[in-house]
């Protein structure tokens, strides 16, 4: 059955998140909410963060973060490279231990906690940053894309045996290098023995459209964008849609790797390092 | 006269067998980490306690025996695996239903903090303070799978103490488990119950769990899986985490029989032997890599005696 090797420390898989960092990302995404809107160079660098933070966590033991997983970050705009910045600068697929001991600053955050009464609590955590907003230049999605292939074809050649590499492109989808549509096809025709790669899109929009989680279809999709994205995501693997559906999370057969202007964290949860530590239900 | 528990207690041990009385319940334990783990690493837990209430060992009434299995995703894992076991396997013998494995798996988690605390001082001391990304997992709190067994015999009431059709005496046993570390119960080669799952096909990832961050007591007792049942001498239980536990009963359901497997393990083998053991139905696929923990729990026929 595919999708299903155990991903260890001695059998590892990747992630290669692919951010958009070109000049439209300077507009703000569809107002959600109340205050100023956000850039979407602001919602796809916090996203990058978040899921970096989710992804270390998750792997994150007595002993420091296991390396369950290599993470390469490569941004796309006026260049197209590593996003890494600090002592990870340059480089593509780096063991997560190293990522989470290096992140380009830890910010302390405000956050609200359960206070053991029903109610909230204000605390302060720490947040680390390994990547800032960046709006610059063009949207060369094709070559990224073709970057990734690159990275992920070296992957698995050279660990045939791991869970399938998993790409995710936070992006509003506007490429300027042509249809980024057969390069991502050409992603997930590359596999391990374990399965076809997994491409995955965050898709930051300005339109005004309700947000949309792991559609099966492109029918409801507000705009050209939103389908060609879609288009280029993979179905996501029956124990994820199993695990999503466990989390009230509204998913059905042919359900995409696919979200419109929400919160794609959940992928990190859809991975199966071991027995998952979740309250009682 | 009250119960002074005897705790035998030996973790991380690749094969234990301990006659726990001169008369009565012997046990034999296989613990072995994942392959590609440390056995620093190993988070799974087991515990035994005996009642006493005398110095004289015929006159063991009572004991239990628990295990746990600490969730890989949590941080002290292993260690809250271990207060649990230590929680419901010091019951020494005392009925084991819903509500006291609630209250017990409560009161560790009240405990939880403290050791939290002294963790983190211990990191202050040894020059390696939390990393944010333990700080953020620590308030997530630990989490585990846990089963608990008790088992009677020589009770003071006769009516507890019931003959068997052919004049032999039994006892009886408790259950109670949360999440998917099993215990099997086998007579006369056969098995005769399984609990609290009873097909390979019921694991997965998200067992029920007892975790350390504000517990919800009702909620565990409703989660709880509970049994109870009578032993016969001669009867056999294995407790078993979850990777063992579903290896087991897949044997069973293709009609083999895999406590013959264990038996041979814990009655002929040596330490690498279980290992390899081990290894060999891992590296084939034919059981998860996981932490293995199996207690055999075997009940001789003088046990009431």
């Amino acid at each position: 059955m595919a999708y299903s090797v155990e991903i260890s420390r001695a059998n590892p898989t990747c992630f290669v998140f692919l951010l958009d960092q070109s000049t439209s990302m300077e507009d703000p995404i569809a107002a959600g909410g109340e205050g100023t809107p956000k850039r979407k160079a602001d919602a796809v660098a916090d996203a990058l963060n978040r899921l970096l933070f989710e992804l270390s966590l998750k792997c994150a033991k007595e002993e420091g973060v296991r390396d369950y997983f290599h993470v390469a970050v490569l941004g796309y705009g006026a260049r197209i490279g590593s996003a890494f910045g600090g002592e990870l600068a340059g480089r593509d697929l780096v063991p997560l231990s190293q990522v989470a001991d290096n992140p380009l600053r830890v910010e302390e955050r405000a956050k609200k906690v359960p206070d053991g009464a029903g109610g909230l609590v204000e605390t302060m955590a720490r947040f680390p940053v390994w990547v800032d907003p960046v709006a610059n230049g063009g949207t060369p999605m094709t070559q990224a894309l073709g970057q990734a292939a690159a990275l992920v074809e070296r992957w698995v050649g050279e660990r045939p045996g791991s869970f399938p590499p998993i790409v995710l492109n936070l992006t509003d989808g506007e490429s300027t290098d042509g249809d980024p549509s057969e390069v991502a096809s050409r992603l997930r025709s590359l596999a391990t023995a374990d399965g076809p790669v997994l491409v995955f899109n965050l898709h930051v929009s300005a339109g005004q459209a309700a947000p949309i989680v792991f559609p099966a279809s492109d029918a409801n999709l507000p705009d050209d964008f939103a389908r060609l994205l879609f288009g280029m995501s993979s179905p996501l693997p029956p124990h994820m849609l199993h695990y999503a559906t466990t989390q009230g999370i509204a998913v059905s057969e042919g359900s995409r790797g696919f979200v419109f202007n929400a919160d794609i964290t959940s992928v990190v949860q859809f991975l199966d390092i071991g027995t998952r530590a979740t309250d009682l239900r | 006269m009250h119960a002074v528990p005897r705790h035998a207690v030996v973790r991380r041990a690749a094969l234990r067998r301990a006659p726990l009385t001169p008369a009565g319940l012997s046990y034999a334990v296989l613990s072995e980490p994942k392959i590609g783990s440390s056995k620093a690493e190993y988070e799974d837990a087991w515990f035994v306690s005996a009642e006493r209430t005398g110095s004289r060992a015929s006159a063991t009434r009572g004991c239990t025996v628990a295990i746990a299995d600490g969730a890989s995703e949590s941080m002290l894992a292993g260690a809250w695996a271990d207060r649990l076991t230590r929680a419901v396997g010091g019951l020494a013998g005392r009925e084991l239903g819903a509500d006291v494995f609630a209250e017990r798996i409560c009161a560790a988690a009240a405990r939880w903090p403290a050791h939290v605390d002294r963790y983190l001082r211990r990191r202050e001391r040894i020059g390696r303070p939390i990393a944010w990304y333990e700080e953020s997992k620590l308030e997530q709190g630990a989490y585990a799978t846990l089963l608990g067994v008790s088992f009677r015999w020589n009770p003071e009431s006769e009516s507890q103490l019931a003959h068997s059709a052919d004049g032999g005496l039994r006892g009886t046993w408790s259950a109670a488990a949360l999440g998917d570390a099993c215990g099997f119960h086998v007579r006369d080669a056969r098995l005769a119950e399984a609990f609290p799952l009873e097909r390979s096909a019921d694991f997965d990832t998200s067992p029920p769990l007892a975790g350390t961050r504000a517990p919800d007591r009702e909620l565990i007792e409703a989660r709880t899986v509970a049994r109870h049942g009578t032993w016969l001498p001669g009867d056999v239980f294995y407790l078993a985490t979850d990777a063992a536990a579903q290896w087991f009963l897949a044997e069973a359901e293709d009609g083999r029989e895999p406590w013959r497997e264990i038996d041979e393990v814990c009655d002929t083998g040596t330490p690498g032997d279980a290992r390899a053991w081990l290894d060999k139905l891992r590296t084939e696929c034919v059981m998860r890599n996981d932490d293995v923990t199996i207690v055999r729990c075997r009940l001789d026929a003088n046990a009431a005696h």
